[in-house]
């Protein structure tokens, strides 16, 4: 597949990924932008490994951690997801729940976050996970958990149920 | 209902989804970003010399220590802080081989910034005396000795350096070359020189057997940050600013710490009084949303210590300004030469 091939089938799935993870629309375009340049550059090696997208997503998750670090770990503003909330489709939960859930998420710490996006919108394996963020599974895994803690710990009771999948 | 947080973590995540960009509009900004990608890539420590200000922004450097050869006999300066009796010795002066430079340069040009790092070294020579050892400015040549490549570049044209075939890159200004098991680039910013004018720079490359020295003593990384970076920017041999720069990784462009000496502070004015290591120092906050903070140190002599920092506590700051060690060396004659 070449790289504009692989551009015009992947684009929109890349930035509903990239969105999802570093959950900020502005910030995914930029990480997107830089990537999707990056890859083009190399593409004569990425094109020919058997998933290019699982390694552009990789870049992805490496490159919005990078930018975290040249940010110094700014969090998502208020500003930012003030912006960011607008009219989206109902996926089944009511708006209170959806809120709060949406709102708390911006909260978690960048590599607990990443690791989310990478294990309930990716559905990967606490060993892919590890894979992309370069640790090992136990951290992994420690990341999800501390992560879901937190969410559960600062949502209201009623909106959830036990029920931690493995 | 109540529903598994998995089940609202999910939920959450497809909206989110839905809030992404329009591919759109990335694929017609995908040519321009391609271009300040390229640009940056290449650029990035000349763009750092130029607003020195932003030297967090360049690639790691690991400082050589001890082999080097020994340059010539040097004064040691005043202690920037006390070492207190007991403590082990400052660790051994530190010296960065430059291995190269231009023989030829247009007139007027001379050197006033230089950098080290993992991977190389850089060189700045600015047409425009500095007015201060942190306002360089104005249209400047840089030399980069890496050791890896730059990315090749689409529309790079191939030339002839000594021999070795190199590739100019006229959308950046640039020409690099194999050499010595490095890659060599020469280019420009802040001006539109000819590539007549490049290949003359280039070709008059040479090995230069000079050492650089750190200007003064680093202090010992807190745990899970190290030494990424080394940057020196003057405006003359006394009237220098030296900048060490603490990151937690070898390859980001950033680093979050900076520890900077010299004649100079990028740190704004006023903040709150207190002491640093018996000296007189104040406390600041960068302006705006920033989360950085600045401990200025007045270590005498006309110096400053400056200790920059957006994740560390301002006791760490201060304890990171007390472990930093002796000025080594007060007089910088490569400055301005």
């Amino acid at each position: 597949v070449t790289f504009e091939e692989f551009v015009a089938l992947r684009l929109g799935a890349l930035l509903r990924y990239a969105t999802v993870v570093t959950w900020d629309p502005h910030l995914a375009e930029d990480v997107t932008q830089e990537v999707l340049v990056r890859a083009q550059a190399r593409w004569g090696r990425i094109g020919g490994l058997e998933a290019p997208e699982a390694y552009v997503k990789r870049m992805i998750v490496n490159e919005f951690l990078s930018w975290r670090r040249r940010l110094s770990a700014r969090p998502v503003t208020r500003e930012t997801l003030e912006a960011s909330a607008g009219s989206v489709p109902d996926h089944g939960t009511s708006w209170d729940e959806r809120d709060a859930m949406w709102r708390l998420i911006a909260t978690l710490p960048a590599r607990q976050r990443a690791a989310v996006a990478l294990r309930f919108y990716e559905d990967m394996s606490y060993e892919e996970i590890a894979d992309v963020l370069g640790c090992r599974a136990v951290t992994a895994r420690s990341h999800v958990s501390r992560a879901l803690l937190t969410l559960r710990e600062q949502l209201p009771s009623a909106s959830i149920s036990t029920g931690d999948k493995r | 209902m109540s529903r598994s947080i998995e089940d609202l973590v999910r939920a959450a995540q497809h909206e989110q989804a839905d809030r992404a960009a329009d591919p759109r509009r990335i694929l017609a900004a995908l040519p321009r970003r391609r271009a300040q990608v390229v640009r940056r890539r290449w650029f990035t420590l000349a763009v750092a010399a130029v607003a020195v200000a932003a030297v967090a922004a360049v690639p790691v450097i690991a400082l050589q220590r001890s082999p080097a050869p020994q340059p010539p006999s040097f004064t040691p300066g005043p202690s920037v802080m006390p070492i207190p009796s007991g403590e082990p010795a400052p660790a051994p002066n530190t010296y960065v081989p430059l291995r190269y430079k231009p023989t030829w340069l247009p007139d007027g040009y001379a050197e006033y910034f230089r950098n080290s790092r993992l991977e190389g070294s850089s060189r700045v020579w600015y047409r425009d005396p500095p007015t201060g050892p942190l306002d360089n400015d104005g249209p400047l040549f840089f030399l980069n000795v890496d050791r890896e490549a730059p990315e090749t570049s689409q529309g790079a044209q191939p030339v002839d350096i000594g021999g070795v075939r190199g590739t100019y890159l006229s959308e950046a200004d640039m020409i690099s070359w194999p050499g010595g098991g490095f890659a060599l680039t020469v280019g420009a910013l802040s001006q539109n020189p000819s590539k007549a004018t490049l290949l003359r720079i280039a070709r008059s490359v040479r090995l230069d057997a000079e050492v650089f020295r750190i200007p003064f003593r680093a202090p010992q990384p807190p745990p899970g940050l190290l030494q990424v970076a080394f940057n020196v920017a003057g405006a003359g041999p006394r009237d220098w600013v030296g900048e060490v720069v603490l990151g937690d990784d070898p390859h980001a462009f950033a680093g979050d710490v900076s520890i900077t000496v010299g004649a100079a502070t990028r740190a704004p004015q006023g903040g709150t009084a207190l002491r640093a290591g018996g000296h007189p120092a104040r406390y600041v906050k960068e302006p705006g949303r920033s989360l950085r903070y600045s401990l200025v140190v007045e270590i005498g002599a006309g110096r400053l210590l400056t200790v920059s920092a957006a994740r560390l506590s301002q006791a760490e700051m201060i304890e990171l300004a007390e472990d930093t060690g002796s000025v080594t060396a007060a007089d910088l004659p490569w400055i301005g030469s």
